[in-house]
């Protein structure tokens, strides 16, 4: 209850703000950035769809991907430095100067799109993946050797649950990376899409219908974050914290 | 047993001769740094020998291993959190197989006395009870040896004399051979028929003690005058004479 209502606050002082005339011409008042939400609300929700389609999609492939390169590569120690390497390089590529590329190589499709998302939001899954498929508690591996474990069981019994928390770090991480991945490739070229409203509004100079659509891009954000967060709960549904417990006494 | 370091070969083990007999209760003890983990570990084929020969029932301890001939029980309780009681025990039958024989997980909850406890989980238990918990798993598939790696070392002295007293009972309901590495001296004693005392690295056997006090032992035997001389024994085989055991390695 306090985050949200610490948000009305913001807003509240946001609004007596611009009231007040202390925020130029360019912040308008979050009343009336609602009323140009209502405006353009056809408009808007005809964009929603293929914005939240192309996240999830990008994610979804990402998250796939990545997942089983971490997997490679935890099995195979020796190409490990070398995938991490090109991973870098591939993260450390300005979105905003790689995406016309892809446009204009794979064409202003959705999948184009997605693939954008993709590369937005990787590389926390790989990071988590990685750092995931390495925590296995030494005494749970010799464990496993004792009893004789093949590495398929291995893979299934142990390292897989040991890994879940840290996979869910770095999806949580990546989940409104990937949207706002989205919005970035939309820029870019695409018939349909959240940020290509944006830009719409932008040349338009309809500053409300501007604020509107980056209002709603964080709100999706936070959502996504918040649905990721919520399937950890019910995926990880065991005291992961409790790996090593107090002896204290029988 | 070396070890290759980056620094250095490391003689952990040297000249280790022991015979442990079927269905014996088979102590060792020695200060830190002996390589008594060491040993149960050779034992496990957890690691392999740089020089000589193990056999268990005259087999190497690979084959012994793979045969699910083994329970191990680590310092640590080691169990899966995401598991319960019950699935915890069951890990070993769900890895070997269901063809092999193998005691039932609810009797052996009985056998180490956690009756109600069958759908808990690790972290809602406390210490001494996760450890029983490792030591019904270790059981589940009627290993022919018991190795354990300091199971109490972590636990109070009021509840290790509760657990050594229970670890016993279940022993005798069992009759497995077991080997219990232990830096406790009345531990060593109270336990088992006979103690191994090595000395600290390269670890050596310096002595073998037999306790030829008669079972079955309840706690009440650590007052008899024979407990206490027997622990001497093993006292003056520990430190006496050489001093570098009284030392930090």
């Amino acid at each position: 209850m306090l985050p949200l209502a610490a948000a009305l606050g913001c807003f509240a002082i946001w609004e007596l703000a611009q009231r007040a005339g202390l925020l130029p011409v360019t912040v308008p008042a979050p009343t009336m950035i609602l009323r140009g939400a209502a405006a353009s609300s056809r408009a808007l929700l005809f964009h929603l769809g293929p914005t939240i389609a192309a996240a999830a999609l990008g994610y979804g492939l990402a998250a796939c991907t990545t997942v089983v390169l971490a997997g490679l590569a935890t099995m195979l120690p020796r190409v490990a430095p070398g995938v991490l390497g090109v991973c870098i390089v591939l993260h450390s590529i300005p979105l905003i100067a790689l995406t016309p590329l892809l446009v204009l190589w794979l064409g202003p499709e959705l999948m184009t799109r997605a693939i954008i998302a993709g590369f937005a939001c990787f590389f926390p899954i790989l990071i988590g993946a990685l750092q995931g498929f390495k925590a296995i508690d030494p005494s749970a591996s010799e464990l496993f050797h004792v009893i004789s474990a093949t590495p398929l069981q291995r893979f299934r019994l142990l390292a897989f649950p040991s890994a879940l928390p840290f996979l869910f770090s770095g999806f949580k991480i990546a989940a409104p990376a990937a949207l706002l991945g989205t919005i970035v490739a939309e820029w870019a070229g695409a018939s349909r899409g959240l940020g290509l409203f944006m830009l719409h509004a932008l040349f338009a100079f309809q500053i409300e219908q501007v604020w509107a659509s980056i209002l709603i891009s964080s709100l999706l954000a936070v959502m996504a974050y918040g649905l990721v967060a919520l399937l950890e709960r019910v995926v990880i549904y065991w005291d992961a914290r409790a790996a090593v417990a107090e002896l204290e006494d029988a | 047993m070396t070890f290759a370091l980056p620094s250095g070969p490391l003689t952990a083990l040297e000249n280790i001769d022991l015979d442990v007999k079927a269905g014996e209760f088979c102590a060792v003890i020695g200060p830190s740094g002996c390589g008594k983990s060491t040993l149960l570990r050779l034992i496990a084929d957890v690691l392999k020998p740089t020089r000589g020969t193990i056999a268990i029932g005259g087999e190497p301890p690979e084959i012994a291993r793979r045969k699910h001939q083994i329970g191990f029980v680590f310092q640590a309780p080691t169990l899966l959190p995401w598991r319960t009681v019950r699935d915890n025990i069951r890990l070993p039958r769900d890895v070997a197989g269901s063809s092999h024989q193998a005691l039932s997980p609810d009797d052996l909850i009985k056998l180490v006395g956690l009756n109600g406890f069958e759908r808990a989980r690790p972290a809602q238990l406390s210490g001494g009870m996760q450890q029983r918990v490792a030591i019904a798993r270790a059981l589940l598939l009627k290993p022919g040896v018991l190795l354990m790696d300091e199971p109490f070392g972590a636990l109070d002295e009021i509840t290790r004399q509760r657990m050594n007293a229970e670890l016993l009972r279940i022993w005798v309901e069992t009759q497995t051979t077991a080997v219990l590495v232990t830096h406790a001296l009345a531990e060593a004693v109270f336990m088992a028929d006979r103690v191994v005392v090595m000395s600290p690295r390269p670890g050596r056997i310096v002595s073998v003690v037999a306790v030829d006090l008669p079972r079955p032992r309840s706690p009440a035997i650590m007052k008899d005058p024979q407990f206490f001389r027997i622990v001497n024994l093993v006292r003056d085989a520990l430190f006496g004479g050489d001093d570098a055991a009284l030392g930090e390695p």
